[in-house]
């Protein structure tokens, strides 16, 4: 099925890419041990256009902060530190203002959205409907806007009329990417866009993804998991670990040269068809509690490399390249540590009590 | 391209080869099997004249695993896939065809027989999240299966399960009196194939034992099924959309699409090299975290990969190399 | 023989690691309720009051003052009728001169025989019937709901009065009739619980590994139910109280007793409800005391069977 050619920018009004900027973003959770730190001091920039891949294992607090992005965090969750859109600091906007930013600055597309569509209503009108909200146009201009956005996203505008039972999951998420895009926000933030699609569904929704980067141009976060998925949409790439970016840079720089211990062990765990030779290894251990997080890097426990300093001190975000940055302490030896993350052996010794067990419980 | 050598053979109209060697080698085989759903067709469908819908999930498979062998089983979501291997363990009835257990013919046992059986034939499913109960103990859930099947010397059942969970490197003294959920995702999928060994079966089902854990966990969870697969001589049926984690856990691999096998064989050779357009597609879906490499994107688009009718059509297995077979129209 | 050895020595290590850190004695059960109660006050509190008015309900002859169907005459001479709570009377006395006090005490017994019988046969028979009825679905399901429906269709008072006046008035009677009105809408909610339930992928595992329907409605279906039924039971008390009331007020309640909805029938029908605050507040207050006793109960219970609230 080929996509017409629609060039987008025409079909929906102008509007430029968001910049936005994170500062020393805290989020805690009241639970009743205490306080969760889910997210410690986040800063993290989004330049106009760029496209960021969020990254990290569940509870590293990835979807803390789309949360706090989106202010869609519990009540009694406290937030400190500054998200500024365009300069306005979403945290302190009224009620008000929200709902003006939230469509038409600020899209979103989460990892159940498929399920978000109304079953009682054609997927064409939830479209139109929400453009009309925010927008002054008429109703048919709108509904062919609509038509044009799913020709963007890959659907035969015709099955506008549908409803959404009769499309498939894949079908749906997309559909969902339509009306995200339908008033042509100038930040997108996707939050685990493709987690519960097949890899061919997954497939076919990235590649709309980066097809409308490629054709409009917006500022996007993706927040995901899955390192593969940035890697195929993304230009610049943040880790997050236990409630902190432990690394960013250019998605290319940061997956061929990873200088922190823990986005070398993520790579190797990811299983690649393109090479036969090539390990799978999972990193061993957990995340450390995030009630009480360990002094010094959090990573540490987990680490094949620690010294007695990394669970001492805590290591700050250097700059490693002309725009990478690396929460180690060790970014001198990176070279050394990537060649032996490679191998198994190396992780394996970071756990020794999992592997008395398996001593102890191995052979038939 | 390897030269093709052309080895076809065409049982009587049902896609799959005939496994070589007698019955006993594999620990499970079905012939010829098939599961149809009928939609609708109550009684007051029928009354209003409504005919019923027959979704014909797995509609022609044979299939065969050996001893200490993990199978891959590839396809899209609606593939039959999961019908497939639920049809095997018994939770479904096939529609037709057969089911053997080391020779032993189960496709239509019920009662005593059907219990024996589970005990040989175990699931571990999809969502950790789900499939443990969250009020009962990790020694409960992993001794539940015990007690199901009646073992009733309590000190035997500890025994079991302690080996059980020292198995899947879940230190027993440390987890035992624990609950679901305060373990972490990839714990609780250990707990699960804890689960599904303690009754020490021959065959076990995976239906996407991984696809709901952080990438940085899978490849652990991935690894222990292939070791208890080597230890304790395991048929193991992985089911999984992602062709890229099946070539690292399997022999052997079948790509499956509307209800049918469309290639099969190595999982080297088929993922080496894919010949039917829809393994194709689904080895061209897999994302690379490797972003020097550009992959080689074989965009086939919808239309290129045969749709239901031309699958029917093929019915004929071409051996394109030794332990490599592709459907294709005779 | 090593081998048997050996075998026994492992079993040994085994029953060890498997009863370290686990609540070892016959009582943990009992423990364990007992370390709920002192964390959770409220629950304690409910358990205390229900104890007393136990005692209330057995002991009430020995604590009563009067007989509650002595008529009382003022020292004066005159009938007692609504004194004030005085030395005499401690809560003062109806308009029928009969002791407040000795009525409150031995309503207690009425409102535990009739709440606590008629909740169990509710209790048991909706949560069996609503079992059966989700677990099993289809012909089954029909069957049994097609009669619910029907139960439900038919007024409750009226037929609880017609009922009540062919079987006579009885104790007995009164909480054979509440039950029979009581268990339809219990069966519904319980069969609402097990049919989203009965859907766990858990419940789905156990019956791949093969387990029978009996054991997966016991081990898996019914601790998520009892809950809910619990709680049913508790709501059933209070219709069961008012209900008999209901039927006391209309001249069907049982001659040979007492209770405390009787009690507030009669303030009602004699226009006192207003102004005789000794004869009303007394009997309210112990219904609301008792039915919010056994609610906590019944969240404590709740907490106690599900560790992730346990946490909490």
């Amino acid at each position: 099925m080929s996509v017409p050619a629609v060039k987008a920018a025409a079909l929906v009004d102008r509007k430029p890419p968001v910049h936005m900027r994170i500062d020393e973003l805290r989020v805690n959770y009241r639970v009743a041990a205490g306080y969760l730190k889910a997210v410690d001091g986040v800063s993290l920039e989004v330049r106009p256009g760029e496209t960021i891949g969020l990254v990290g294992e569940s509870g590293c607090g990835k979807s803390t902060v789309a949360k706090a992005i989106l202010r869609l965090l519990p009540e009694d969750a406290r937030v400190e530190g500054r998200i500024l859109l365009d300069g306005e600091d979403v945290l302190r906007m009224s009620n008000k203002e929200l709902r003006r930013i939230r469509w038409t600055k600020l899209a979103f597309i989460t990892q159940s959205a498929m399920n978000s569509l109304d079953p009682v209503y054609r997927i064409g009108d939830q479209i139109v409907e929400s453009i009309l909200a925010h927008e002054n146009v008429g109703k048919e201009q709108a509904w062919r806007r609509a038509e044009e956005l799913f020709t963007l996203v890959g659907i035969k505008p015709a099955r506008l009329k549908d409803y959404p039972h009769q499309f498939s999951g894949g079908m749906r998420q997309r559909a969902v990417i339509a009306m995200a895009l339908s008033l042509n926000a100038g930040l997108l933030l996707a939050d685990e866009p493709t987690t519960a699609l097949d890899s061919i569904m997954q497939d076919q929704v990235l590649a709309r993804i980066r097809r409308l980067q490629e054709e409009l141009s917006r500022s996007m976060i993706l927040v995901t998991h899955d390192m593969a998925v940035v890697a195929e949409t993304c230009q610049t790439l943040a880790v997050m670990y236990a409630g902190k970016i432990i690394e960013t840079g250019p998605v290319a720089d940061v997956l061929t040269n990873p200088f922190h211990p823990y986005t070398m062990g993520l790579r190797n765990a990811f299983p690649r068809i393109d090479d036969e030779r090539r390990q799978l290894i999972s990193i061993p251990g957990n995340l450390p509690s995030l009630l009480d997080p360990p002094r010094g890097c959090r990573f540490a426990s987990r680490c094949p490399f620690r010294t007695e300093r990394c669970t001492r001190e805590e290591p700050a975000l250097l700059k490693v390249g002309e725009r990478q940055f690396s929460a180690c302490h060790y970014p001198d030896q990176a070279g050394e540590f990537r060649a032996r993350a490679e191998e198994r052996r190396t992780w394996d010794r970071v756990d020794p009590m999992l592997r008395a067990a398996s001593a102890a419980g191995g052979g038939p | 391209m390897a030269p093709m050598r052309k080895k076809t053979h065409s049982p009587a109209a049902n896609t799959g080869p005939r496994p070589a060697g007698s019955p006993t080698d594999f620990v499970i085989a079905a012939t010829g099997l098939k599961k149809h759903f009928t939609i609708g067709g109550g009684i007051i469908a029928s009354l209003l004249g409504r005919p019923a819908r027959v979704v014909k999930a797995v509609d022609g498979v044979d299939i065969a695993i050996r001893r200490g062998e993990v199978f891959g089983l590839v396809g899209e979501s609606g593939s039959g896939k999961s019908t497939l291997g639920m049809t095997l363990v018994r939770v479904h009835r096939p529609t037709s065809g057969t089911i053997r257990f080391r020779g032993e013919e189960v496709t239509n046992a019920k009662g005593k027989a059907l219990k024996a059986y589970r005990r040989h034939a175990q699931v571990i499913f999809q969502d950790p999240y789900g499939s443990l109960n969250p009020r009962l103990t990790v020694a409960q859930l992993v001794e539940e299966p015990l007690k199901i099947h009646g073992l009733r010397d309590q000190g035997e059942r500890a025994m079991r399960v302690i080996e059980a969970l020292e198995r899947v490197l879940m230190p027993p003294a440390d987890y035992l009196h624990r609950f679901p959920h305060e373990l972490s995702g990839g714990q609780r999928q250990r707990i699960a194939i804890a689960r599904a060994i303690v009754l020490e079966p021959q065959f076990i089902v995976a239906d996407e034992p991984v696809s709901m854990l952080d990438v940085s966990v899978q490849a652990g969870i991935l690894e222990l099924l292939k070791r208890l697969s080597d230890e304790l001589g395991l048929a193991v049926l992985y089911v999984s959309h992602d062709i890229a984690t099946v070539r690292y856990i399997c022999n052997r691999v079948a790509v499956m699409h509307y209800g049918r096998f469309v290639e099969h064989g190595d999982v080297r050779k088929v993922t080496a090299r894919p010949a039917h357009p829809y393994t194709k597609r689904l080895m061209a879906a897999v994302p690379s975290v490797d972003p020097t490499t550009k992959r080689k994107r074989v965009t086939l688009s919808e239309e290129e990969v045969p749709g239901e009718e031309a699958l029917q059509a093929e019915r004929q297995w071409v051996e394109i190399e030794a332990d490599h077979f592709v459907a294709s129209t005779p | 023989m090593t081998l048997a050895i050996d075998r026994a020595a492992q079993r040994q290590r085994a029953l060890e690691i498997w009863s370290r850190g686990k609540g070892t004695s016959f009582f943990a059960p009992v423990v364990e309720m007992g370390r709920i109660l002192v964390r959770d006050r409220l629950a304690l509190a409910g358990l205390i009051i229900i104890g007393i008015f136990l005692a209330i309900a057995v002991f009430g002859d020995l604590i009563a003052p009067y007989d509650p169907f002595q008529t009382l005459r003022s020292p004066k001479g005159g009938l007692a009728r609504l004194e004030r709570p005085s030395a005499l009377h401690w809560l003062g006395t109806t308009a029928y001169a009969k002791d407040v006090f000795s009525e409150l005490i031995l309503g207690t017994r009425v409102a535990f025989i009739v709440g606590l019988s008629a909740a169990i046969v509710v209790g048991f028979v909706s949560t069996l019937l609503g079992l059966i009825s989700g677990y099993f679905g289809r012909y089954v399901d029909d069957a049994i709901m097609r009669v619910t429906d029907f139960a439900l269709s038919i007024p409750t008072l009226p037929i609880a009065i017609v009922a009540v006046a062919i079987l006579g008035p009885s104790l007995r009677n009164i909480i054979i009739v509440i039950a029979l009105l009581f268990w339809r809408n219990g069966a519904r909610i319980v069969r609402s619980v097990v049919l989203t339930e009965k859907e766990k992928v858990y419940v789905q595992a156990a019956r791949a590994a093969g387990a029978s329907h009996f054991y997966i409605m016991r081990v898996h279906i019914l601790p998520n139910v009892m809950p809910v039924a619990f709680l049913w039971m508790t709501m059933s008390v209070a219709f069961a109280v008012l209900a008999e009331a209901s039927l006391s007020f209309l001249g069907l309640g049982d001659p040979n007793t007492v209770s405390w909805g009787q009690m507030l029938n009669l303030a009602f029908t004699t226009g006192s409800i207003r102004t005789a605050w000794w004869w009303v507040l007394p009997p309210s207050l112990c219904l609301v005391l008792l039915i919010s006793s056994i609610y906590v109960i019944g969240r404590a219970y709740e907490e106690k069977t599900n560790p992730r609230l346990r946490r909490a």
